[in-house]
């Protein structure tokens, strides 16, 4: 099955690492210069001035914009989880390749985790304009306070390890 | 919906958000900054030996170069997602005595036209 797979993919392989670049790429940058710029100074406004309405106000706004916004990431993940694997096959790879397993050690059990919770607060049960149509406001806000800590917490090791799956796939060091 | 509707669920919205404190401080981002660099090193450390020694019978993650690699990676990653948890939430300084100071900010006015 593997081998008819290869040998069906095989002729595709420079065409699937160009997808599968091109929803790296999507899915590392296509937020951060809303996250850096626009969502990021309104929450550390908020922080230093968490009772100011003007505040609030903008800080609600630009948090469900970034929910929607983070469309263009949550499309291009599942793109490069479908050709990551296809690219394992077609390239006739192994685990012998230790970048390679360390590569996929970090997608596996760190973004992807990651990436279903981020799914959930941004388009299902934690979406903020969806909490907000329902009325009930103390629920939005801590929908608000989760998706901060959600932040706070990965996005630290998000940049490090999107860097280290990179640097991994591109120089291929061990 | 009109527009004083809008006009209240926004200003419940707003009152919402005043009322509530968020629970971030830095003692918790400290606490959580070592569990998160633990939880993710040992995960990755324990995962390699898996494939390269139980399942490959390389030994070389068992060399001096692996091991203070991943030490120094693990000293230096929690510090940084600790200053990185502190900078993100505008909490500055060592942790200790630390006070939260309120800063006049100016936004753009979002209910005037453009």
């Amino acid at each position: 099955m593997i081998g008819l797979l290869q040998d069906l993919l095989a002729p595709f392989y420079l065409q699937l690492k160009f997808i599968h670049l091109l929803a790296v790429m999507v899915w590392v940058w296509s937020t951060s210069v809303a996250y850096a710029y626009y969502l990021v100074p309104v929450f550390k406004a908020w922080r230093r001035n968490p009772g100011d309405e003007g505040v609030i106000e903008l800080r609600n706004w630009v948090m469900e914009r970034f929910d929607h916004g983070a469309s263009y990431e949550h499309i291009a993940f599942p793109i490069v989880l479908l050709t990551g694997p296809l690219l394992y096959i077609a390239g006739g790879w192994s685990t012998s390749a230790a970048w390679l397993t360390l590569k996929i050690l970090i997608i596996v059990g760190v973004f992807l985790p990651i990436e279903i919770c981020d799914y959930y607060i941004s388009h299902l049960g934690g979406n903020k304009r969806r909490i907000r149509e329902t009325g009930d406001m103390v629920r939005y806000e801590q929908a608000i306070h989760r998706h901060w800590w959600f932040f706070l917490v990965t996005s630290g090791p998000v940049m490090v390890f999107a860097m280290a799956v990179i640097y991994l796939a591109v120089t291929k060091p061990i | 919906m009109d527009g004083t509707q809008s006009a209240q669920e926004r200003d419940e919205r707003v009152a919402a958000g005043a009322s509530r404190e968020f629970s971030g401080n830095p003692a918790r981002y400290m606490r959580l900054s070592i569990l998160i660099s633990t939880v993710i090193h040992v995960y990755l450390i324990l995962g390699m030996i898996v494939f390269e020694f139980v399942i490959h019978e390389q030994t070389w993650i068992f060399g001096w170069k692996p091991i203070v690699f991943t030490l120094v990676f693990y000293v230096l990653f929690t510090r940084m997602i600790y200053r990185w948890m502190m900078r993100l939430d505008a909490q500055y300084g060592s942790g200790r005595g630390w006070t939260l100071k309120r800063r006049t900010v100016s936004l753009p006015d979002t209910t005037k036209p453009h």
